[in-house]
């Protein structure tokens, strides 16, 4: 409520004072502000919302089409052949940012052991169909797109392995995840199909119930970062001249607050190529599709703060080293 | 799970009129277009699959208990679609 208020004031303001005369200082840094905020806020939101009805339909479909023997049989235990199922599953499924999250989050139901399903949910924004086929179509982005599906598999492998070490399941995911018993999981009373096209029916049912149950999420995910957007200092937003460092931290954190889609900020990159180093690009698109603002909040349903804490930092260093190596070498094309 | 319907409704004409008048390229590069398009088209879909699928059970009355918190789940979340107001607030008063 409070969010909504704010809005409806702050853009009633600016419907005003745009069409007022007078031109103060203070005007025209508050329209650029609120001008900064809608288009942070709408860009988040739209970037994500086709890959989140994506993912609730692949989680629809395997709640109601496989059983949790097919799950456990192809994603079970804790040893490297599941997380290397989990990430090829990330491959061959067109599940991108939150989708990843909302299909990992069914297999767990499932039974699936969970390096597998983080594998899947973490290297999914980098490896998925349609962000490597869109960044191959994009000119000039097709090796940084190659390299961003390397070090996407390399993060989800290096997790995942790390995950694998811990005996209880119950220390890194939320206990609301753990398995069911048997049978479908999925299932809530009333909303079986019967008769034709029943079974259709239900994944839709369950699809359209997943999709809205993470939207609030993206919402506040899209707000939280358009406001940072909107009012940090304009000399912290990439591309920033001087030292590496100052550029690779403006470059991360700008990918965190923009929570851009693993499609949109490859066509970021690619307009504002000539501006930035090749060590702020690859820290961008790195930083962006691991641990961007709605991407936190997403795998916070699913991990628990320490191994979500360590996700973040093993993202961050990783990335800091391959931005500095890819800088060293004077980028990639 | 009406309300659950008339949210994607309302959410998937919200990204199709995005792209009838243009304002998506204010957001996003177009280049996602097509994206946006089908995922508007999918939610209106959606809609109705989840309105002809849930009609007669929503006729019956929702008992809340203890024992089956997932129904009770299901109302709130129907009760709680505020959130759609956001994105459709900032489009209408941001321009």
């Amino acid at each position: 409520m409070i969010a909504i208020a704010a809005v409806v004031l702050t853009g009633s303001l600016a419907r005003i004072l745009e069409t007022s005369s007078g031109k103060a200082a203070w005007m025209t840094v508050f329209l650029d502000i609120a001008h900064r905020f809608s288009v942070g806020f709408e860009r988040i939101f739209l970037e994500t919302v086709p890959f989140l009805l994506l993912g609730a339909f692949a989680s629809a479909i395997v709640a109601h089409i496989f059983t949790n023997a097919d799950i456990q049989a192809l994603f079970t235990g804790r040893t490297l052949r599941s997380v290397l199922m989990g990430i090829l599953a990330a491959v061959i499924l067109p599940v991108g940012d939150g989708g990843s999250v909302l299909l990992a989050r069914q297999l767990l139901r499932k039974g699936a052991g969970v390096p597998a399903a983080a594998g899947l949910m973490l290297a999914g924004p980098g490896v998925n169909l349609i962000a490597v086929g869109a960044g191959l179509a994009t000119d000039g982005m097709a090796g940084l797109t190659g390299m961003r599906f390397a070090a996407a598999v390399l993060f989800a492998l290096v997790f995942g392995l790390i995950l694998s070490q811990e005996n209880e399941p119950e220390r890194l995911i939320c206990t609301k995840l753990q398995p069911v018993a048997a049978g479908n999981s999925a299932s809530l009373p009333g909303l079986e199909g019967t008769g034709r096209g029943g079974t259709a029916k239900t994944v839709a049912l369950t699809a359209a119930r997943e999709f809205l149950e993470f939207m609030p999420l993206l919402v506040m995910a899209a707000f939280i970062g358009a406001l940072l957007q909107a009012l940090i200092p304009d000399g912290w937003i990439p591309p920033i001249p001087g030292s590496v460092p100052g550029q690779f931290a403006g470059a991360g954190l700008w990918a965190v607050l923009t929570a851009q889609s693993a499609v949109g900020d490859l066509y970021t990159i690619q307009a504002g190529s000539s501006s930035w180093t090749a060590g702020a690009q690859w820290m961008y698109l790195l930083v962006g599709m691991a641990v961007d603002i709605k991407l936190i909040l997403f795998y916070g349903r699913i991990f628990r703060r320490k191994a979500l804490l360590y996700w973040i930092l093993l993202v961050l260093s990783m990335s800091m080293l391959a931005s500095l190596a890819i800088g060293m070498v004077g980028g990639v094309n | 799970m009406k309300f659950s319907a008339l949210a994607l409704a309302v959410l998937g004409l919200f990204l199709l009129s995005l792209i009838w008048d243009g304002r998506l390229a204010e957001y996003i590069d177009l280049r996602q277009g097509m994206l946006v398009f089908l995922t508007g088209l999918g939610c209106v879909i959606l809609a109705q699959v989840v309105l002809s699928g849930t009609s007669r059970r929503d006729m019956e009355p929702v008992e809340i208990s203890e024992d089956n918190p997932l129904e009770g789940k299901l109302v709130w979340q129907s009760s709680s679609l505020m959130w759609l107001a956001l994105p459709l607030l900032v489009s209408l008063l941001f321009r």
